[in-house]
């Protein structure tokens, strides 16, 4: 599989009036062409910032402060805004959580469809009619409803709406925040499935950034559980469940209520750090049950375990004993 | 006895046109949002209500304490019918009934320290006088695990994580020792790796007060941790009713089924068939005819868009109302 993205060493502050917000911090990871790797991670844990990063859309005061984003190989960390611009939505695009955020109320859907065409130099007016008529198929919307103002859409259908001008530029990478938390389950698998197929007919491949982390590992490929900055673990999402590496990763997959097995879920003692002070060495060591010495005091390197990739002491064989 | 009995309970809110209609008193339609619903609760028991937005479960919770008028039908509390209820008597009632919304923020004043808004229905209620009340709060922060007590009890809201509000929410309620509890999404903001400890603490007072409780939850395996008993909601009525594991291991109701298939698990579903169920909710302004779930429902036929499906038996105890029940 050939790679199309690939984040080194990403870390992303927010310089604020009550200190440094380290919101992300050395995060590394690649994506293959039409794979779905999903950002796991609670409030707070920096993964919403990562998805923006990815496009260089980190509000002020943040600011991406080192690493670098290969996207098909040239470093977009590099280029001038100028070119930023043309590069997103042709090349990486992103649908939020809310799309009455992102649509404009007052405006049908084919004109706000033809305006993203139209600022990416697309004129022909045959070529705009036939891009926003294959949209609107590939997320399974029938044409007529270009004509309409989004509140005469349901919920669904406005996410599929901004679905369809994520990708009507032909992206190759789709970054979805949480573009479902406000939906009911049932649609919310309609749009997983959409998502699935855009990635096997179109090949576009998909971040989904999300809090729950059985959605994640029931639809994507691989996994990256972020916590507090940091991407503390990355695996196959087959993997994930049986055998999860990550101490963090243990306590999540422990937290999600069964629907046939035992009745009980377990809670994760303590809370999130404040990260603009994060806990010295491993950040997740004040909650952690099997922390040792050296965890308080020193940081674990992100080591390959088994073709995965974990940061925890209890991987890295570089400590001492 | 149930401690709670709710028989053919109906809220339908006005659809307000523009200005002239409203000063002419004109009224366009009505939002059914709860149509008919009738259901008991045992002491100590807990049901969970389940559905998607707009299924009326939260009108239920909040028709059931008072908070709304109900249109028509009965909420019978103890033996007593509290749907005409006034003054005093309703106030008494009160004390004995609490909600817990989904977001402790709002339900919270941002101006008054935690500690003081735990002990403020103690004195309103008239239960205790302020010096005791706050001993009391200082006792709750305590066992919600707002510890070390000192630094929370004047803490303002907005000091606080969303975990730590709801405690605060919980401790409040509580603190009245009430026997019936409507508990309205309350883990559904919290993130997942603070959710078991709160619902750890809700049981644990559950246990202690034998208390009854509606657990509202859009998400059918959250519903399942805590209760004993599943009613399935769709557009203002119970569509299907039963023992928590009759619902989860023999959904009867093609919905159940759906809401089943859909919810995100790590394990292997075991569901009897694949339904593709179409569309989405309809609008409650205008419910379908007949079963109300026809238009999205896979196995309709003809009867389903003209007679509205009764409830009936499937195993003892578990009801549904599906003229093709699974």
């Amino acid at each position: 599989m050939d790679t199309v993205l690939k984040v080194e060493d990403l870390s992303v502050h927010y310089y604020t009036l009550s200190g440094i917000v380290r919101a992300v911090e050395d995060v590394s990871f690649e994506l293959g062409r039409g794979e779905w790797m999903s950002l796991v991670g609670e409030s707070g844990s920096g993964k919403s910032t990562l998805g923006f990063a990815l496009l260089r859309l980190v509000p002020p005061p943040g600011r991406i402060v080192s690493g670098r984003i290969f996207l098909e190989g040239d470093d977009i960390t590099r280029v001038p805004e100028s070119r930023m611009r043309s590069i997103r939505g042709s090349k990486i695009s992103m649908v939020l959580q809310d799309p009455l955020t992102s649509l404009d109320p007052l405006r049908r859907i084919g004109d706000q469809l033809e305006e993203i065409l139209d600022v990416h130099g697309v004129k022909d007016e045959d070529e705009k009619k036939k891009r926003i008529r294959e949209a609107m198929r590939n997320v399974r919307l029938p044409y007529d409803y270009v004509s309409y103002y989004p509140h005469q859409l349901s919920g669904g259908q406005r996410q599929r709406i901004a679905i369809a001008s994520g990708i009507i530029l032909n992206p190759s990478v789709l970054v979805a925040d949480e573009p479902t938390t406000a939906l009911d389950v049932i649609v919310q698998s309609k749009i997983m499935d959409l998502l699935d197929d855009l990635r096997r007919n179109l090949g576009i491949s998909i971040i989904l950034v999300t809090h729950d982390l059985a959605l994640a590992l029931e639809r994507s490929d691989k996994i990256a559980v972020m916590y507090a900055g940091q991407i503390v673990e990355e695996s196959p999402s087959k993997d994930v469940a049986k055998n999860p590496l990550h101490p963090y990763t243990r306590g999540l997959i422990g937290s999600i209520p069964r629907l046939y097995g035992p009745k009980n879920i377990e809670e994760i003692p303590g809370f999130p750090p404040d990260l603009r002070n994060p806990p010295t060495g491993c950040r997740f060591h004040p909650r952690c049950k099997y922390a040792m010495d050296i965890c308080s005091t020193s940081e674990p390197g992100y080591v390959e375990v088994e073709g995965r990739k974990v940061r925890c002491w209890l991987y890295d064989k570089t400590r001492g004993g | 006895m149930p401690l709670l009995e709710v028989v053919d309970l109906k809220k339908y809110f006005p659809v307000e046109g523009g200005v002239i209609d409203r000063l002419l008193g004109r009224v366009k339609g009505y939002v059914k949002a709860v149509d008919g619903v009738s259901f008991t609760v045992d002491r100590g028991e807990t049901l969970a209500l389940i559905g998607e937005s707009g299924c009326g479960k939260t009108t239920t919770g909040k028709l059931v304490l008072r908070l709304l008028e109900p249109t028509s039908g009965k909420v019978i509390f103890d033996g007593v019918d509290i749907t005409r209820l006034k003054g005093e008597d309703l106030r008494r009632l009160r004390r004995r009934m609490q909600m817990i919304f989904q977001d402790p923020f709002a339900n919270l004043d941002p101006r008054m320290p935690v500690g003081d808004q735990i002990a403020e229905p103690l004195v309103e209620h008239g239960i205790m006088e302020w010096e005791e009340a706050r001993e009391e709060a200082y006792k709750m922060l305590e066992r919600v695990g707002l510890t070390p007590v000192e630094d929370f009890y004047d803490r303002l809201p907005l000091n606080l994580s969303g975990g730590q509000r709801q405690r605060v929410v919980i401790a409040r309620a509580m603190a009245l020792k009430p026997d019936f509890v409507v508990a309205d999404e309350a883990v559904s903001m919290i993130d997942v790796s603070m959710r078991a400890s709160i619902v750890k603490l809700l049981l644990r007072f559950k246990e202690e007060f034998n208390q009854a409780m509606i657990f509202i939850t859009h998400d059918i395996s959250v519903g399942r941790l805590v209760a004993d008993r599943i009613a399935v909601m769709y557009l203002g009525k119970i569509v299907e009713i039963g023992g928590t594991e009759q619902v989860i291991n023999n959904p009867a109701h093609p919905y159940t089924q759906a809401l089943l298939a859909a919810v995100p698990t790590i394990e292997e579903k075991k569901l009897k068939m694949k339904l593709e169920i179409k569309g989405e909710v309809a609008d409650p302004k205008n419910v379908p005819p007949g079963c109300r779930f026809h238009p999205r429902c896979p196995l309709a036929t003809d009867i389903c868009m003209k007679k509205e499906p009764e409830m009936i038996e499937v195993e003892n105890g578990h009801f549904v109302a599906c003229h093709h029940h699974i």
